[in-house]
């Protein structure tokens, strides 16, 4: 020790010394953080990049969409117009979904793009010679301009510091800022799973791992998609009503929570899911911790307050933009004509099980939980086009039966260690029933308003909850006997690899072999 | 080295439960990926001018007369042209000879399928370019009756290559692909599919750093993953948890 000491006394300062304070703390923080926790992330920025790679450009879900919403709020400030405009992409995305076989590509098994150095050098003839303008004039008529603007306005930072790239360039490294959400998301994943189970390591480990080994996450992390920012907001709001819940109302937590819903809100209309489970974890936490009166009063306002901010944010830029209605109306059409609550109910009791013969068939096309909950949230990539054998859905709904009967038997034999932990419990339950019933609720009025031609309903609609994903595997496996679960857990750790590296593969060999 | 005492739960060896993860992944990639990788399978080479997904439509050419197509890709793999053709009224006489002509700078291939058939998918040898070109294709009419070309006016399917039919320019695309004359696996065209995904991100990644990401995937995803399970088991036996911070 004291050769060590006499060392640092005698040498001059180094850079390393000269380092200032809060990068030694940052340097302090990264390196105390666990190894486990660390390699799944380092897992799932592999899986981005080569998803990167595997997908081209725009052929994610309405990718072409979404980046002609970032294009032009970058490149103009303004948000596109829903219905009207003159090009719903820009000349310089029009241009290279044309050239490159890009838009035939979409949906199109039979399709390839343009890929030999002759088509490159074709499209290089063609950017060479596009006039000024041509990136900024895609001002509508976009449909995702319904969306709310925070994911596009953060992806707008990256696109302007991207902006002197060619469009492939550019689109390839914006596409890399997307994992920055899922890495989020599988380090949120970690810190859920020791807030719910304590500090297991392989519990936590498992639940990071099932998070960050899903195929259709990984994909999606190498989509330009509001849907990214969506799943990292609203399982960051899951940690944050747990945490609520679980340690009180500070006036710290009540508001990250709410600032996360009104990020999650402020992200996608899905995000309103996060509404009635902020007021659940808020009115549980105050239940379960009883604050003073002035307390409740000030940190509920401010919870109130948040939410509200973010809504008048929205409504302004909106008309600022043209655009007088919230989710472009969509939320006001949910409320629409032709609304029958047994019809209503009935779909949902269709979409799980079998139709009894007393019920009338369900509105829409043959489509239940397996292409939901199997099929669309395992794998399938591309724009619902790329996709595992139909012989790996089968095994994958097998095992995800088996999973749900695991839950079921693990929930009933620790229903009293279940039942000290309500709140959390409560929590959880909201944002799964408050989801799911928003999913069917939307799909419902979607079927009665397109003539029952598309139900609106995929599994990535379902990532969001991707937290609870991890937490019910990892309790079904924690609940085996002691020796057992570990060796469980590994083998769902396996799968996951596997299906990843087959969802990688399937996507390179159908878009460039 | 001094075995760790283990917590109760955990397994007695952390070491066996990695192996098994990584035993199963193994034999998952021999039975799973390996028969993926390895079989032959037809090997396209370039689609100017895609089938269409929802609705077919078929471009009359009248006799003596040609519908052609611009800007369409033809690389060194392309031996086998596919397109689809029938008589425009049945007779016993079946459709007439149709010739397919590619043009490029410095290349030309002439092809040509006999009349007397009764219509369909047609797969037809031909010279492919010594390196990639981009061209045009014509289909000739050389007989005394209508040929009927199978084809899209769907917009989201209509390609880059602007039609002509008689002189005059149509909306939509006779639908036209190329592939190799033989199926090759997916291993053995690796390093084509990969130059294919470089040029895609407008050899932003080269295809040299393509493969040097394949091989980190196919090797750093299933070693990461079994490593964290492990290191995490480690720690619990360690008792780690109880002392380290979440």
């Amino acid at each position: 020790m004291a050769r060590a000491n006499s060392t640092t006394t005698d040498k001059p300062r180094t850079g390393r010394a000269l380092r200032p304070q809060w990068l030694a703390r940052l340097c302090r923080r990264l390196a105390s953080t666990p190894r486990p926790l660390v390699l799944f992330l380092l897992v799932a920025a592999l899986q981005s990049i080569a998803w990167d790679v595997a997908l081209p450009a725009f052929q994610g879900p309405d990718e072409s969409g979404h980046f002609a919403y970032i294009q032009h709020l970058a490149e103009t400030g303004h948000i596109p117009s829903v219905n009207s405009g003159t090009a719903s992409n820009s000349t310089e995305a029009q241009d290279a979904l044309i050239w490159l076989n890009l838009e035939p590509l979409v949906g199109n098994l039979s399709a390839r793009p343009a890929w030999s150095s002759a088509d490159l050098s074709l499209w290089h003839r063609i950017e060479h010679a596009m006039p000024a303008g041509s990136q900024s004039n895609g001002n509508g008529p976009n449909p995702l301009a319904k969306n709310p603007p925070l994911y596009y306005a953060a992806m707008s930072i990256p696109y302007r510091i991207l902006d002197w790239l060619p469009l492939l360039k550019r689109l390839f490294l914006l596409r890399l800022f997307n994992a920055l959400c899922f890495l989020a998301t599988v380090a949120l994943m970690w810190m859920i799973a020791g807030e719910v189970f304590g500090l297991v390591r392989w519990k936590q480990a498992l639940a990071t791992g099932v998070v960050a080994l899903e195929p259709q996450l990984a994909f999606m992390s190498a989509v330009i998609n509001a849907d990214n920012l969506l799943i990292a907001m609203t399982t960051g709001f899951l940690y944050a009503c747990l945490r609520l819940v679980k340690r009180g109302p500070s006036m710290g937590r009540v508001l990250c929570a709410s600032l996360l819903a009104a990020g999650a809100v402020l992200t996608h209309g899905r995000g309103l899911v996060t509404l009635p489970v902020l007021l659940v974890a808020l009115v549980v936490s105050w239940l379960v911790h009883r604050p003073a009166l002035r307390d409740t009063l000030t940190r509920g306002g401010a919870a109130v307050g948040t939410v509200l901010v973010a809504f008048v944010a929205y409504i302004l830029l909106g008309r600022a933009s043209g655009s007088s209605a919230l989710y472009g109306g969509q939320v006001a059409e949910l409320n629409g004509a032709g609304f029958n609550l047994r019809q209503f109910l009935s779909s949902i009791y269709q979409f799980y099980l079998p139709k009894p013969a007393s019920l009338q068939p369900r509105i829409g096309p043959a489509y239940g939980y397996r292409q939901v909950f199997i099929e669309t949230f395992y794998g399938t990539f591309g724009s619902l086009d790329v996709t595992f054998k139909p012989r790996t859905f089968d095994a994958l709904q097998i095992l995800s039966g088996l999973g749900l009967l695991g839950l079921y038997t693990a929930c009933l034999m620790a229903w009293r260690r279940l039942l000290t932990a309500w709140p959390a419990l409560l929590v959880m339950l909201a944002l799964l029933l408050t989801t799911m019933f928003f999913l069917h609720w939307v799909s419902y009025h979607a079927l009665l308003g397109d003539g029952g031609s598309d139900p609106l309903i995929v599994g990535r609609y379902l990532l969001p909850m991707v937290g609870l994903f991890g937490l019910a595997i990892t309790f079904t496996v924690g609940s085996l006997p002691s020796r057992l679960g570990p060796l469980v857990a590994s083998a769902i750790l396996a799968l996951g690899v596997l299906l990843s590296l087959t969802g990688l593969g399937i996507a390179m060999s159908d878009f460039y072999a | 080295m001094p075995s760790r005492p283990l917590r109760p739960g955990i397994p007695r060896s952390a070491l066996a439960v990695a192996a098994l993860s990584a035993l199963l992944i193994l034999i998952g990639a021999l039975v799973w990926l390996v028969p993926y990788l390895t079989n032959a399978r037809g090997a396209i080479s370039e689609v100017p001018d895609v089938t269409p997904l929802a609705s077919i439509t078929e471009f009359p050419v009248p006799a003596h007369q040609r519908a052609c197509t611009e800007s369409i890709g033809i690389d060194p793999n392309s031996r086998i042209a596919q397109f689809e053709l029938r008589p425009a009224a049945p007779s016993k006489r079946g459709g007439p000879p149709v010739e397919l002509l590619l043009r490029a700078p410095g290349y030309r291939a002439v092809v040509q399928v006999p009349g007397g058939y009764l219509g369909g998918g047609v797969a037809l040898p031909v010279t492919p370019p010594k390196h990639a070109v981009i061209g045009s294709a014509c289909f000739i009419n050389r007989g005394h009756t209508t040929v009927l070309l199978d084809g899209t006016t769907e917009p989201r399917s209509v390609s880059r290559s602007a039609t002509q039919i008689a002189g005059r320019p149509v909306v939509g695309d006779v639908a036209l692909s190329f592939s190799d004359s033989v199926p090759h696996s997916l291993l053995s065209r690796l390093g084509e599919i990969f130059g294919h995904a470089s040029n895609l991100t407008d050899r932003l990644l080269p295809a040299w750093l393509i493969w040097a990401l394949a091989i980190l995937v196919a090797l750093g995803l299933p070693a990461a993953s079994v490593l964290a399970f492990y290191l995490a088991l480690r720690m619990d036996a360690g008792g780690e948890a109880g002392r380290a911070g979440g």
